[in-house]
């Protein structure tokens, strides 16, 4: 009886150890993916298909050593897919991209179409839908392939600059692969992605964002209109700006800022989108070195609106010009005028006229600290 | 009327005492007008029998004699019966001549015997452990307990050792149904020979197969008494140097007399720091092995190159590795404890830093796992009663097991297991697995006379 049951045990044991399969893979059997870029091949006989670059990291076991290296694995294949399965017969150890935190999409692709690569980052298992994305300048390849000198690990010089983890630009907008996929198929909202160039001799710059018509890159802002459209999009924006009062520069920091907006329901098929953004600043650099009082600082709040004012209509105009939508105007319209069929339509319609109206209210609050 | 008086104290006293194992009553003199009661175990019998039996045959008189006893240093009237039962609980002998009764100073302090408690070290507080014997442990927990309450019985195990067990209760607060198991389990022991608390343990104990200790054994009679408020029962045995306290729950193996002790601030994150020792020693091991062979992706990327790195020159299967290792530091730890004290930290330093950095240097095992193993060898010794580390230290494997076959899933399936196996568990009929955090306040409050 008892002996019986002993043999019970061990023959379910057995059975249920094999229960797991071949999912036991040693770390050091596994090549780590740090970085995707997908860019279209420059072979004009080639061009039709995708050219992808995997970045792995080859670990070292000595914490000391000063960088890490890494490989680059190329693959030019007529999908993303067939891409890795012909790259895992270049290298000796399994790819695993469950660390893969970056994917970058060359400008020649993002110019063309950015759908299927998305898809494919979006449905793979093993990749995680909070990978930053961007657009790489010239190509996704080179932007990879840069290894600044303050990368320690492979790839993070990159992730960390995406990421607004370690520097906090406010020219970098972060984009995540799930917002980034939620934008694509959202109607009323654009999907965006910071702009990533290489500078030699081993510098990543991110100071410019993409504007995509859904699946397709269709403009560049400029590093001056990434940061106000980071000051509409996000709340207490660190940065500073730099305006003209009476005849005199001011540099200034945000210390805090604010932006909504309305849309103030059509009349005879026209619609405006009043914009209201607030905030507080303290005069970081003036150029002459004239007494800053507190008129001066009235003089140099009502420059600094009268430029926010301008300078935001004109990024909405731009927008507007290229015919998307990064702010996602469209859905708040649709959440308010709801009728189930005819809303969006009607923003269509709207759209092409929309009026813009800039309420800037940023007032000088400090001097900075005189020592 | 003063007679009446008199043998009533020593009636009196002889109600409250007479079934107390430890209990003596002595009547002397020709016409036996004088009686002693006095309870043994806190007793100074020596001192008894020659200061006050001697002189009472050397003496004729008995009215000499009672003056003679009135002079004893240390010597007053019986005339209160609180102050009587409380000088008899210390250790006072009273002396009935007559119709006169005085209580006489005879305590005994045991000091020779008793040791400094080594297995549950604590910074302040009292460092007498029990000795190996079973009058003086009485002794001292007498000492810590004066009360009639506490009631001691005792008998004897083993046919051919005959040693001797005394149940200890405080017979206000005691949970009859305990009593009732700890006496029927002690009655149906068989053996030949009882030598230590463990085994005595292991004997009355309901289930053959068993994972977590049903009983805490400890070595301080502190901890016995503090227990004994509690409603437990100790069980104390002669020939060895600790108690068995029944029954008992799991949050008791993770307290230590310290806690009372620090202000509570300090002591509830003195008991953190144990739980989250319990955690990492248990599950350490397994997370690596899990993270080296199965998911990678929790861990930060920076972390996985380490480990990738560090491991890269190792030859066998991660799980090989911990088995190795952790062996390694059992061996250590075995060593250690049975070296003599003189050769002791030359093993530990030979085993522990050559040997780990010789292991890593060789490629054998990576830098990362001889941290993880000195983690989870140290954050085992956190658990202050050695008989709950030395059943963490088994259960570890298990996770390892379940780790190694379905990763972070097998770890999941293990900790829920056990957490099952413990709740199910009963110590003589009480829950094991329970919560005592809150419960102890309330007691508390009782004791202030709250309530």
């Amino acid at each position: 009886m008892k002996r019986s049951l002993w043999a019970k045990l061990c023959v379910i044991g057995l059975l249920v150890s094999l229960l797991s399969g071949c999912q036991f893979k040693d770390i050091d059997k596994r090549s780590f993916v740090l970085a995707i870029g997908v860019d279209r091949p420059e072979d004009p006989e080639t061009k039709h298909l995708y050219e992808v670059t995997l970045k792995t990291a080859l670990p070292e076991g000595d914490p000391t050593a000063r960088t890490q290296e890494s490989i680059m694995i190329t693959q030019v294949a007529p999908s993303i897919p067939e891409a890795v399965r012909l790259m895992k017969s270049k290298i000796d150890k399994e790819l695993d991209f469950s660390h893969c935190k970056v994917v970058v999409y060359g400008q020649a692709l993002a110019k063309e179409n950015i759908a299927a690569v998305l898809d494919w980052t979006t449905r793979r298992r093993d990749l995680q839908l909070i990978m930053y994305c961007a657009v790489g300048v010239p190509n996704a390849k080179e932007v990879i392939q840069m290894q600044p000198k303050t990368e320690r690990v492979p790839g993070n010089a990159l992730i960390l600059s995406l990421s607004k983890d370690g520097s906090e630009s406010p020219f970098v907008h972060t984009v995540y692969s799930f917002d980034l996929a939620r934008k694509m198929t959202e109607h009323g909202i654009d999907p965006i992605m910071p702009v990533v160039h290489t500078q030699d001799p081993d510098m990543l710059v991110v100071n410019k964002l993409a504007v995509f018509n859904k699946s397709k890159m269709v403009g560049t802002l400029t590093p001056d209109e990434t940061r106000l459209f980071n000051l509409l999009a996000t709340k207490n924006l660190i940065t500073s700006f730099r305006v003209m009062a009476e005849g005199n520069a001011y540099d200034y920091y945000l210390e805090s800022s604010k932006s909504e907006y309305k849309i103030n329901p059509a009349k005879a098929g026209k619609a405006t989108v009043s914009y209201k953004v607030s905030g507080s600043g303290t005069i970081e650099m003036n150029d002459e070195g004239i007494p800053v009082t507190g008129p001066v600082l009235r003089e140099v709040s009502r420059a600094a609106n009268e430029q926010w004012e301008k300078d935001v209509k004109a990024l909405c105009q731009k927008f507007q010009g290229l015919g998307v939508d990064p702010l996602g105007w469209g859905l708040r319209y649709f959440s308010r005028n709801w009728n189930n069929e005819q809303e969006v339509q009607q923003w269509k319609e709207l759209y092409p006229e929309l009026e813009f109206q800039v309420k800037a209210d940023v007032k000088m609050k400090y001097t900075g600290l005189i020592r | 009327m003063t007679t009446h008086r008199a043998s009533n104290a020593a009636n009196w006293l002889r109600e409250k005492l007479a079934e107390q194992s430890d209990y003596e009553e002595i009547t002397l003199g020709a016409s036996s007008q004088i009686q002693l009661q006095y309870l043994k175990s806190v007793t100074n019998s020596n001192l008894v029998y020659q200061y006050v039996v001697v002189p009472s045959y050397e003496m004729d008189d008995v009215q000499a004699y009672e003056a003679y006893i009135a002079t004893f240093p240390g010597t007053g009237k019986a005339d209160d019966l609180q102050k009587l039962i409380e000088g008899i609980l210390e250790g006072y002998t009273l002396v009935s001549i007559g119709p006169n009764s005085y209580l006489l100073n005879s305590v005994k302090v045991e000091s020779g015997g008793v040791g400094e408690a080594i297995n549950e070290a604590i910074v302040q507080g009292p460092r007498e452990a029990f000795s190996e014997s079973i009058e003086t442990n009485l002794n001292l927990i007498r000492r810590r307990y004066q009360t009639s309450e506490l009631k001691v019985e005792t008998m004897t195990l083993g046919s051919l050792s005959r040693t001797a067990i005394a149940i200890v209760y405080d017979q206000k607060r005691v949970d009859s149904s305990v009593l009732q198991q700890v006496k029927d389990r002690l009655k149906k022991v068989k053996i030949d020979i009882l030598q230590s608390a463990g085994e005595l343990e292991k004997y009355i104990s309901p289930h053959r197969f068993r994972i977590f200790p049903n009983m805490v054994v400890t070595e301080r009679p502190d901890r016995v008494v503090l227990n004994l408020t509690e409603g437990k029962v100790a069980i104390l045995m002669d020939t060895t140097g600790f108690a068995i306290i029944a029954p008992a729950v799991f949050t008791d193996f993770f307290s230590a007399m310290d806690d009372k002790i620090q202000i509570p601030l300090v002591s509830q994150f003195l008991k953190l720091i144990r739980y989250v020792g319990l955690f990492i020693t248990l599950t350490l091991p397994g997370l690596y092995v899990t993270f080296a062979s199965y998911n990678p992706e929790i861990l930060k990327s920076q972390l996985v190159l380490l480990i990738a790195g560090s491991r890269a020159a190792v030859p066998y299967p991660s799980f090989m590795e911990v088995f190795f290792m952790l062996l390694m530091m059992e061996f250590l730890t075995e060593a250690s404890l049975r070296l003599p004290k003189a050769i002791g930290p030359t093993a530990t330093t030979v085993g522990g830093l050559i040997l780990g950095q010789a292991a890593t240097q060789a490629g054998l095992v990576s830098n990362i796992m001889i941290i993880l193993v000195s983690a989870v060898a140290i954050s085992n010794f956190v658990i202050p009663l050695s008989m709950m580390g030395y059943t963490i230290r088994v259960i570890k494997y298990i996770i390892i097991l379940t780790a190694m076959l379905f990763g972070i899933v097998g770890i999941m399936i293990s900790v829920v297991g056990i957490i099952m196996y413990l709740s199910d568990v009963r110590s003589f009929g009480k829950p094991y697995f329970r919560l005592t955090l809150w419960e102890s306040k309330e007691k508390v409050g009782h004791q202030h006379g709250k309530s």
